[in-house]
């Protein structure tokens, strides 16, 4: 397989024609689809595009204060980033990353050609060059995963290996030089493919550069292979093995351990950073880790696809590669596939370690479905006119054969045309942003002075940060996330916390609780999922942008110090960081040109060199004793018991290669073509005959609600029978008409079917709907019924309750606040403030139960303005030492009006995941909890309520009425509050917010519990209630409670409490139970 | 280069010693100099008092002829170096400038030469006071009882930003809610002038301004609002109403005001308590020039609400709210019209005016079956009947309905 002598023939020509149409299809291909916009679309373009924002605005700064409140940037190699930011001097950032990418592919290309012909001829290394460019493994990285410094440092590694082969085989320096300055070039745009790199594409190609020699007589050797080896004969063939390999070796240590310098010095700084800041956050699950059989999804992404086609040549790549000299290159592909195929086999874990839970499996793959490359290419050398294309004509004829090997090249082409259309199908990012209406908005009125926080933006958060010097609290690199609330969490980023179970909701939730410990005064929404929390945790929206986005704001934040931490590495640090990276970049150009020019030396620096090889080669004492020492021993072979003979390992192979082929009947030959005609047929219509089978009854109702979900109401509609479903027109507006938790603000989590009892035409199926909001998950189980019409299973539809309020038109007066805006005609700030409003807080308690610290007591707004309430506790020990503090955050109603009261609960909270034994599941559960973890031998002594407000002229209405309310108790002795709450204004209320408080025979409040109704209340209509009455059982703790709120400054009294509302049993342990209804959307 | 750099730098400051010499420039004259001897004979002098912003002379005599003679002047963290060279007679002169010498207070100078350190001291005076003079009041809502305060501060400054000096009298003016104005003198003490003024007991708007000389500040106002509300009382808007579970009645409470008469501002919150047939309950609405409006949704069941009120803990005797009966009889049919459906048909049900009761009044569906399962829903009647199909397997199932607190059942076999 391995050319002997590489030959400049018609071949060899040809192989360079197919590189330069593998670079043209890499520039209009790939660049064509790039500048079409195709990074917008994938996960990690914006990221890289924000690391280059940070180098073109300070290209010696290490320090990023725009993301995790602050990270360091030497976290992740600059070279990609670096280029992109000096591009962006003439292009805008976004094309500059399109320009780098494109060079990169070029570059890759170009690599991929120069590696193949290690171990293949020119055609079949000018066809890989074609097929990586057609590879769907590329297609994907590029425009979904729009990754930048893999592709990068790839063409790089690639290119470093015939230099590196050169000089181990032939000790050529220039060729050692230029190899590592590729290497370093590939460690400035990404470490890890150096230092994987070194392994799976190195490793092989030294060994390959080894065994030639070792196979390769020295000058003045006997040639030929011993007949027998013996005891007479052993030392000398060996002495004559160790002497062809001894200078090689040095050779490939040599170069090994220059790499391993490259690749510390060249990021030095990450290095350094690396060890004094080891990444201890708990991992983040990649579905690359998954089972692929398990997780469909994940093995069509992470594996189908990146293979593509190619999978079906991994079996021609091991027999051709096993069994030739190409063995190390197969051993690593093999090892590669290995571990690209994630948890699906525990082998990958087990070889891997602790290393396992920290890589992304799906680059192993990727860098297999490179590495079987060569053999890929040889593979369709032959097919285009070699051995397997003779076979296959001989086998189906001309016409078939070419048609057939057209096929394979359209399917090629097209899977790789999917693969890079991908996103387009299944949308992995949410639809384009406009970020103008948000930078507008940071940078107007000084919004930039806080912090802000996207949801629902996907990877185009970073553009937005790209594009303004505010900083959020996220980010979306999460290697450098630095706050505990994060790197305790699998938390990727807050901004997608849905998709990350109790974690993600979890770590949100905290963020929105407490935002002035990260001065976070602004959220932009781009989900609704997520208005609920907001709303519930005292946030007020804004409104909407012109670009869609919903802006939040949480009143009573104090704006960033006016000076950030900057965590700058050292200058000198710095200065390396700055410049080392694109050095080896430039110097790595530089060598390939040199090379390419055929390593052309001026006469006198030739001279030079020569001299000092000389000198070097003179001074080499201790290496001619041995080669001297070796040789005396190899001289005893005896030339009479060596015979010539090439290095065939595999005879099987060969005796397949060299038996005769006859060419079969034509009658054969035509059912060959028949049969192969129908396997591709049958191939193609398997999925379409699959995608048309009727679905069952239980099947068509799960459909049916998914649908609902997925607000695909056209899809749902024909779905129903047709006989009894109304017009489309009435079932949208039924389907509309609750705006409701669970309809508006909820993702279907599982939906399943079971069918009851069949009978004629007709089935009855239990569904199982389990909904996910952002605040509470919801279990829904109906009987639905379904009618078998023409063939398929259709609805019938369920009963919608249509109750219209009795009034046709309906007015009701309100009050309206409005805070004039900043002023801009003076100068002064002081007629622009308003007096914080006066509150009192009635009463507090501190308590505990399971372990979990609880403040709850109630505060009234005793001011003549509406209130933005912030209720705050904190836990001090007997010195005074604070040891905690936490919000009211979900359990009060936040805004008050004067004379209002609002029962609270401050619920200590410990990090998400940092407590012992606290390992954050990746199920949601939303009332899971961690609770506080109070520092050793420490006690609380005292706990400080604070109450503080300002004026705001946001104001959810007070329209709720609780009507009807009484206490009922079941079979079982469980008690419930039944009542209806009504909506007695004139606009919907999305979330209504019950707040249920416990006293004791004082009237002071001893728990505050709460609940959300899962329907919205339409205008003048009612919502009866049936509410279980659960108070936690909680426990009186001996910290002195002390109270905050400026009341006696202003000598504000406390109102007299109002008459109990329901009066509780003697043996629940409290004396009555309060219901307060507000509004949350 | 260095030696180069040192003489250029030295023939600047010689320079600008030079030019500093010629007296071309207009100073102040000492009024008073005061002198202070130096040790031997060194006597540095200043003006003693003088406006900000204008040159400051600086004489010392006793100097050895022709020799630098260093002066420093300090005022608080700030230093000023000069360096200057007396002439034949001992005599050297300097002057401060500004921006040195914009800044009132007192100033020290030292003259220091051959180890002879006399000091003399200038007051640096505020100018007039320039528009705009600033004024602060707060809190800026109040609470018009006669007992609450504001506080009102005056910062006068002239036109380089220095306070006025302690004694400037300046005239404070407020008009009050009640239209009467109240004009006050007060004087600057410790770099400003303030005045603690009391609430009268008329809400409203306080205005105030100061004046200092010439300077006007611009007018700045509070608010002085009702205090807590005294006991208020409830009123019942229109006549009786049917139990018909839909109509509303509304309850009204008299204007909420003070104890001086004020009525409190709108937006102020107020709860009604309910308590009927069916439960208790809470419903808040908010005041509108005083006044806060309940509606009250009737009863299903024949029968009294009774309403009372709560506002900043004060609150309303109770009111009994009547809704009368509105049907006798519910007639109900339950037929099963397939192997997994029930159809229900409620009506016609005729009210106490022998029509059929209103579109919209609220039926409730029970629907039970051996297991003890039940589930209830809401509906309507439209035309005084109400039907509904409902899925159910084919065990024997109890339908019941509600309407306006007359019930009633059927039973619906397999």
């Amino acid at each position: 397989m391995v050319p002997e002598v590489p030959r400049r023939t018609k071949r060899g020509d040809r192989g360079i024609i197919l590189l330069g149409i593998a670079i043209i299809g890499a520039l209009v291909y790939h660049g064509g689809l790039l500048l079409a916009g195709s990074y917008q679309r994938t996960y990690d373009a914006w990221v890289h595009i924000f690391f280059a924002d940070h180098y073109r605005r300070d290209w010696f700064s290490s320090w990023e204060p725009r993301w995790y409140t602050g990270f360091t940037t030497v976290s992740y190699p600059p070279g990609t980033h670096q280029l992109v930011a000096l591009a962006s001097s003439f292009l805008s950032l976004p094309t500059a990353f399109v320009v780098v990418q494109t060079v990169a592919l070029v570059i890759l290309t170009i690599g991929v050609f120069r590696f193949s012909l290690i171990w293949v001829d020119r055609e079949a290394a000018g066809w890989a060059a074609i097929l990586l460019v057609t590879s769907t493994s590329i297609a994907e990285t590029v425009h979904v995963f729009g990754q930048l410094p893999t592709t990068f440092s790839l063409g790089f590694l690639l290119n470093s290996l015939p230099f590196a082969h050169r000089w181990v085989k032939d000790g050529h320096v220039p060729s050692g030089l230029v190899g590592l300055a590729c290497a370093a070039a590939c460690t400035a745009g990404h470490h890890v493919t150096t230092l994987f790199g070194s392994v799976f594409f190195l490793g092989p190609v030294l060994v390959h550069a080894l065994m030639e020699r070792l196979r390769t007589p020295l000058p003045g050797e006997e040639i030929g292979r011993a007949v027998a080896v013996d005891r007479t004969n052993f030392s000398a063939l060996a002495a004559r093995r160790i002497r062809r390999i001894l200078r090689p070796t040095a050779r490939a240590a040599i170069y090994g351990v220059c790499v391993i310098v490259a690749l510390v010095v060249v990021v030095l700084a990450y290095w350094l950073w690396s060890r004094s800041d080891p990444i201890t956050q708990v991992s983040i699950p990649h579905a690359s880790r998954d089972s692929f059989l398990t997780n469909t999804n994940a093995g069509l992404v992470f594996w189908l696809i990146p293979w593509g086609l190619a999978i079906f040549a991994l079996p021609y790549a091991i027999v051709r590669g096993l069994f030739s000299a190409s063995w190390p290159l197969v051993t690593s592909l093999l090892l590669l596939t290995l571990l690209g195929t994630g948890g699906t086999t525990p082998i990958p874990k087990l070889l891997l370690g602790g290393a396992y839970n920290i890589l992304t499996l799906d680059r192993f793959t990727f860098w297999a479905t490179v590495i079987i490359l060569p053999f890929t290419g040889k593979l369709a050398a032959s097919l285009a006119g070699g051995r397997s294309r003779r076979w296959l004509t001989a086998q189906v004829g001309p016409i078939l054969s070419k048609a057939l090997v057209i096929f394979l090249g359209v399917a090629a082409l097209a899977a790789s045309l999917f693969a890079a259309n991908l996103t387009h199908y299944r949308a992995f990012q949410p639809t384009k942003i406009d970020a103008g209406p948000i930078v507008s908005f940071i940078e107007k009125d000084e919004h930039w002075r806080w912090r802000y926080l996207t949801l629902g933006f996907g990877d185009q958060m970073a553009w937005i940060s790209a594009q303004t010097t505010a900083s959020t609290v996220d980010g979306n690199y999460h290697s450098a996330r630095r706050l505990p609330e994060l790197t305790s969490t699998r938390v990727e980023r807050l901004e997608g916390a849905k998709y990350s179970g109790v974690s993600g909701l979890g770590s949100l939730q905290q963020f929105l609780s407490v935002p002035e410990r990260y001065h976070l005064k602004y959220v932009f929404s781009n989900d609704k999922f997520y208005d609920p929390l907001l709303g519930a945790a005292g946030w007020t929206s804004l409104g909407v942008l012109e670009n869609g986005i919903y802006v939040w704001e949480r009143a009573d934040v104090t704006p960033l110090p006016p000076a950030l931490v900057d965590r700058n590495i050292p200058k000198w640090q710095r200065i390396l960081w700055g410049t080392l990276p694109l050095t080896s970049i430039a110097l790595a150009v530089m060598g390939m040109v040199w090379a390419l020019a055929g390593f052309r030396i001026p006469r006198r620096l030739t001279t030079f060199i020569a001299g000092r090889s000389r000198r070097v080669a003179s001074n080499a004492g201790p290496w001619q004793f041995v080669d001297r020492k070796m040789e005396r021993i190899a001289a005893k072979v005896d030339p009479n018991g060596l015979v010539p003979r090439a290095w065939k390992v595999n005879r099987f192979v060969n005796a397949l290669k060299s038996r005769p082929w006859p060419r079969p009947t034509l009658r054969r030959r035509r059912w060959q073509g028949i049969a192969a005609v129908f396997v591709l047929l049958t191939i193609a219509l398997v999925p379409v005959l699959l995608a048309t089978k009727p679905d069952g009854a239980d099947t068509v109702v799960a459909d049916y609600f998914i649908a609902l979900d997925l607000r695909k109401f056209a899809e749902a509609y024909q779905m129903l029978d047709p006989a009894s479903r109304e017009t489309y027109d009435m079932f949208r507006k039924d389907q509309l008409a609750d705006g409701g938790l669970v309809a508006s603000y909820s993702k279907l989590n599982t939906a399943q079917a079971v069918i009851r009892s069949v009978t004629g035409n007709r089935a009855l199926v239990r569904i199982s709907l389990q909904y996910l909001t952002s605040l509470l998950d919801y279990d829904t189980v109906a009987d639905i019924e379904a009618v078998h019409v023409k063939g398929v299973w259709r609805i019938i539809p369920p009963y919608i309750n249509k109750v219209q309020p009795s009034d046709k038109i309906t007015t009701r007066t309100g009050v309206d606040w409005l805070i004039a805006p900043r002023s801009n005609t003076s100068s002064r700030d002081a007629p622009d403030i308003l007096d914080r409003p006066r509150l009192r807080i009635r009463n507090a308690r501190a308590v505990t139960s399971n372990g979990q610290w609880h403040v709850v007591g109630e505060v009234t707004n005793v001011d003549v303005d509406p209130a933005d309430v912030t209720v705050t506790a904190q836990l001090r020990d007997a010195k005074g030492d604070l040891l905690a503090g936490y919000n009211a955050s979900f359990v009060m109603g936040h805004t008050l009006f004067p004379g209002d009261t609002t029962p609270f609960r401050v619920d200590f909270e410990g990090v998400m995941g940092s407590g012992a034994g606290t390992e954050p599941s990746t199920e949601f559960n939303p009332l899971a909890a961690t609770p506080l973890s109070l520092p050793p031998a420490t006690s609380v002594a005292t706990v400080d309520v604070y109450a503080k407000a300002v004026v705001t002229d946001h104001h959810f209405s007070r329209s709720l009425q609780a009507i009807g309310l009484h206490l009922v108790i079941d079979g079982d002795g469980h008690r419930f509050v039944d009542g209806e709450i009504r909506n007695d204004g004139v606009n919907l209320v999305a979330i209504p917010h019950l707040l249920l408080t416990y006293r004791d025979a004082n009237g002071a409040a001893i728990w505050v519990d709460h609940t959300y109704l899962r329907s919205s209340i339409a205008p003048q209509r009612s919502l009866s209630i049936h509410i279980p009455i659960e108070p936690v059982q909680t426990s009186e703790t001996s910290a002195v409670v002390r109270l905050w709120d400026m009341s006696d400054i202003t000598g504000a009294r406390i109102p007299a409490d109002p008459p109990p509302l329901l009066i509780m049993p003697a043996d629940s342990g409290f004396a009555s139970l309060d219901v307060t209804a507000v509004s949350l959307l | 280069m260095k030696h180069v750099r040192r003489l250029i730098f030295g023939a600047v400051v010689a320079a600008a010693a030079l030019l500093s010499m010629r007296g071309d420039v207009p100073v102040t004259s000492p009024s008073e100099d005061v002198k202070i001897a130096a040790p031997s004979h060194l006597e540095v002098s200043a003006p003693t008092s003088q406006p900000v912003g204008r040159d400051a002379l600086i004489l010392v005599r006793g100097a050895i002829p022709d020799m630098t003679v260093d002066i420093v002047a300090t005022q608080g963290s700030r230093i000023a170096r000069l360096q200057v060279t007396a002439d034949r007679d001992g005599l050297a002169q300097a002057t401060l400038r500004p921006p040195f010498t914009d800044r009132a207070g007192l100033v020290t100078v030292i003259a220091v030469q051959a180890g002879q350190k006399p000091q003399a001291t200038m007051s640096l005076e505020a100018g007039q006071a320039v528009d705009p003079g600033t004024l602060v009041v707060g809190g800026r809502s109040i609470v018009a009882d006669g007992a609450d305060h504001a506080m009102a501060v005056a910062l006068p400054q002239d036109v380089l930003g220095n306070p006025m000096p302690d004694g400037t009298e300046i005239d404070l003016s407020l008009r009050r809610p009640d239209g009467t104005t109240q004009k006050e003198l007060i004087r600057m003490s410790g770099l400003l002038g303030w005045l603690r003024f009391k609430a009268i007991t008329v809400a409203g708007r306080t205005a105030s301004a100061a004046i200092t000389g010439n300077s006007n500040s611009p007018e700045t106002d509070i608010r002085e609002t009702a205090g807590d509300p005294v006991p208020f009382t409830l009123s019942i808007i229109g006549p009786e109403a049917p139990a018909d579970g839909k109509l509303l009645r509304f309850v009204r409470t008299s204007p909420l005001t003070d104890a001086f008469g004020n009525v409190l501002p709108d937006g102020t919150s107020v709860m009604f308590t309910l308590e009927s047939p069916d439960g208790r309950g809470r419903a808040w609405s908010l005041t509108i020039k005083g006044i806060a409006e309940l509606s009250i949704p009737a009863s299903e069941q024949p029968g009294r609400t009774t309403v009372s009120a709560w506002s900043h803990g004060t609150s309303s005797p109770s009111v009994d709210v009547s809704f009368m009966p509105d049907v006798t009889k519910v007639p109900l049919v339950a037929t099963r019209v397939g192997p997994w459906s029930i159809k229900v048909s409620v009506g016609p049900i005729i009210g106490t005016l022998g029509g059929y009761l209103a579109d919209g009044t609220p039926i409730t569906l029970s629907f039970g079956d051996g297991t003890n399962q039940s589930w209830t829903s809401q509906g309507s009647l439209a035309d005084g009947v109400f039907e509904q199909t409902v899925t159910a397997d084919d065990d024997v199932h109890t339908v019941s309905v509600s309407v306006l607190g007359v019930s009633r059942s059927v039973e619906v076999s397999p």
